[in-house]
């Protein structure tokens, strides 16, 4: 049995059920890494959110969502709580805002040991402060004090990734974590990310926009278009033999060392024009 | 150091407010028509004789002079003396400020015991019926005026069910219990009335907090709703609530004034409406400057309050760079 099963997922917003994704099907294996890219709007955090059991109140899922054969769609909220932190955990893209501001940040990740094991406050500081230094913090005594407007972007996303780590989870839901950061405290934090997932053995779910960032970390890869899984395989496969032309643009954009100096970049929209996809709808 | 500036600042717009607010006092109140001296001879009385009692009272003197010599007195603790019986102001003031104090008081605390909840269940529930209800409650309960509900409260519990007495008030050190029984109703009265304008507050800033992402982080690492939003929702939503608090103060004060005539209370709001009455324009001064001093004294607290509750305002502070 799969990690996470995901079947025929779909979730529409509002009371005129605008469908975000459209049937989405996919697994993670123990310990596995699944990459999902596709541009604003494809549906990537959505199904995000609807495996944390996360959507807002407007929305509506249907289909399967299995995490260690549990279903999560429909399940009462008390259950979902107990696996959100426990057995599922998420790192969200704005690490500006996705900390309490009025509260220390040691504070913020012991809270998660102490919500799912209960813990004492006193190891509990132990674990976090440890926890801190193995995302890369360094002084992570003082950071564990600091409040979240003390700290940079890049040291927020890692007590965010410290956060959602903590415990041990199975899977690890990651929402653009490095797309608000610059772009050498973005190679840092993927490089934490994928040292401290492989120490703990957890799986991922990483969703980007960038076909290089998503290859740094996964090993299979979803593209998802307008809500709807376009393509899957793993990264080499997708690099290799990609069949849909909008993952043949995401790949010439991610390997810009083949372009030609003096050339123009390539873009997706030499691959995938959005006017066609307007006339498909149509 | 930059936090002790910081409260120096605040101090002298606190100065610069009473001073403005003490010359708007004396403005206002000598603009009433009629005289205490006509008040105290009776409407018989000859214009000379009203002449040389104005004259006895120093009522005859410019006004700039008059409001000079009552604001030196002020500053050395001496609000005059009444008109009508010579007590000085502060005596009659000092019995009252306690009654309005502990109906204030105990008004707003009750107000905060039912807004916050009532609206964190009205934020969470706003789709659904708890929600609806309780924000229906609350308009209604804005549209009630306070006389009316102190009255239907007299009716129900006193008149009725005989539970609490309907008027008067009795000193705390007399007897406790008796002083307790007669508070209840008003600061009920009062708590309902400001509990129904809190609660449309308390309800916006906690749907704030659920639209913002630490919100949803909270819920991520397992937090249910109602525990994220007490864990993390209260604290973000005091930094709003605490100016609206701040603001509702003089509205408070003036819901006080009218639940002391519901209740025939001995507070402020019963000298204050006499002495009008009789012209007794030092009682009145003495009695509104007390009251801009309190609204006064409690928002400087409120804006002092922020460094508490804000870490962000506090290192603000402490570096130098936050504004007043």
């Amino acid at each position: 049995m799969s990690l996470l099963e995901v079947r025929d997922l779909r979730v529409s917003f509002g009371r005129r059920k605008i469908e975000a994704v459209r049937g989405v099907d996919f697994e993670i294996a123990e310990g596995q890494r699944l990459g999902v890219i596709g541009e604003s709007g494809s549906g990537k955090t959505v199904t995000a959110l609807a495996l944390m059991g996360l959507l807002p109140d407007n929305a509506t899922a249907t289909g399967s969502v299995r995490l260690r054969g549990n279903e999560i769609i429909g399940a009462p909220e008390v259950a979902l709580a107990r696996l959100r932190g426990d057995a599922v955990s998420m790192v969200f893209q704005e690490p500006m805002t996705a900390l309490d501001p009025t509260m220390r940040v040691g504070r913020q990740v012991a809270e998660v040991l102490r919500l799912h094991q209960g813990a004492e406050s006193g190891p509990a500081r132990d674990r976090v402060v440890s926890m801190l230094a193995e995302v890369g913090l360094t002084d992570p005594t003082r950071i564990a004090d600091a409040y979240p407007h003390q700290l940079s972007g890049g040291q927020r996303q890692r007590v965010v990734l410290a956060m959602a780590l903590i415990n041990s989870p199975d899977l690890v839901v990651c929402d653009e974590p490095t797309t608000a950061l610059d772009v050498t405290v973005q190679a840092l934090v993927l490089q934490k990310l994928d040292e401290v997932l492989t120490a703990s053995g957890a799986a991922c779910l990483f969703i980007s926009h960038d076909l290089a960032v998503v290859s740094q970390v996964c090993d299979r890869v979803l593209v998802m278009l307008d809500g709807e899984v376009v393509e899957a395989g793993t990264v080499a496969e997708l690099f290799t033999d990609a069949t849909h032309p909008y993952t043949r643009g995401l790949v010439a954009t991610a390997r810009l060392e083949l372009t030609r100096p003096g050339q123009r970049l390539p873009t997706v929209e030499d691959f995938y024009a959005p006017e066609a996809r307007l006339g498909e709808r149509a | 150091m930059h936090l002790a500036l910081r409260i120096a600042r605040r101090t002298g717009v606190f100065v610069v407010s009473l001073l403005g607010a003490s010359l708007l006092i004396f403005l206002l109140t000598n603009a009433l028509p009629g005289d205490v001296a006509q008040v105290l001879l009776g409407t018989d009385a000859t214009p000379e004789a009203v002449a040389q009692l104005r004259a006895q009272l120093g009522l005859d003197r410019p006004l700039p002079v008059q409001y000079l010599s009552w604001l030196g007195g002020i500053l050395v603790g001496d609000f005059g003396h009444s008109h009508l019986n010579g007590i000085p102001v502060l005596t009659l003031l000092a019995p009252r400020i306690a009654v309005t104090m502990w109906l204030v008081l105990f008004g707003l605390i009750g107000s905060l015991l039912i807004a916050i909840p009532a609206g964190m269940v009205a934020a969470l529930k706003r789709r659904s019926w708890p929600g609806f209800t309780i924000s229906a409650a609350a308009q209604l309960g804005m549209a009630v005026p306070v006389f009316w509900g102190g009255i239907l409260l007299v009716l129900i519990f006193a008149v009725w069910l005989h539970w609490l007495p309907a008027n008067g008030y009795v000193p705390l050190l007399k007897d406790p219990g008796q002083w307790a029984a007669h508070l209840v109703l008003p600061a009920v009265t009062l708590a309902l009335v400001q509990a129904a304008v809190l609660i449309r507050y308390v309800r916006s800033a906690f749907i704030e907090v659920l639209n913002e992402d630490y919100y949803r982080t909270a819920r991520s690492i397992g937090w249910t709703p109602m525990r994220a939003l007490l864990r993390h929702g209260i604290r973000n939503a005091a930094i709003s609530l605490v100016t609206v608090l701040g603001l509702q103060v003089s509205t408070v004060l003036v819901g006080a004034i009218v639940v002391e005539s519901v209740f025939t209370l001995p507070g402020l709001g019963s000298l204050l409406l006499t002495a009008v009455n009789q012209r007794d324009l030092l009682v009145v001064q003495g009695t509104v400057m007390f009251l801009v001093l309190a609204v006064l004294a409690i928002s400087a607290l409120v804006d002092l309050s922020y460094l508490l509750i804000d870490p962000r305002q506090a290192s603000a502070a402490e570096q130098g760079e936050g504004s007043a």
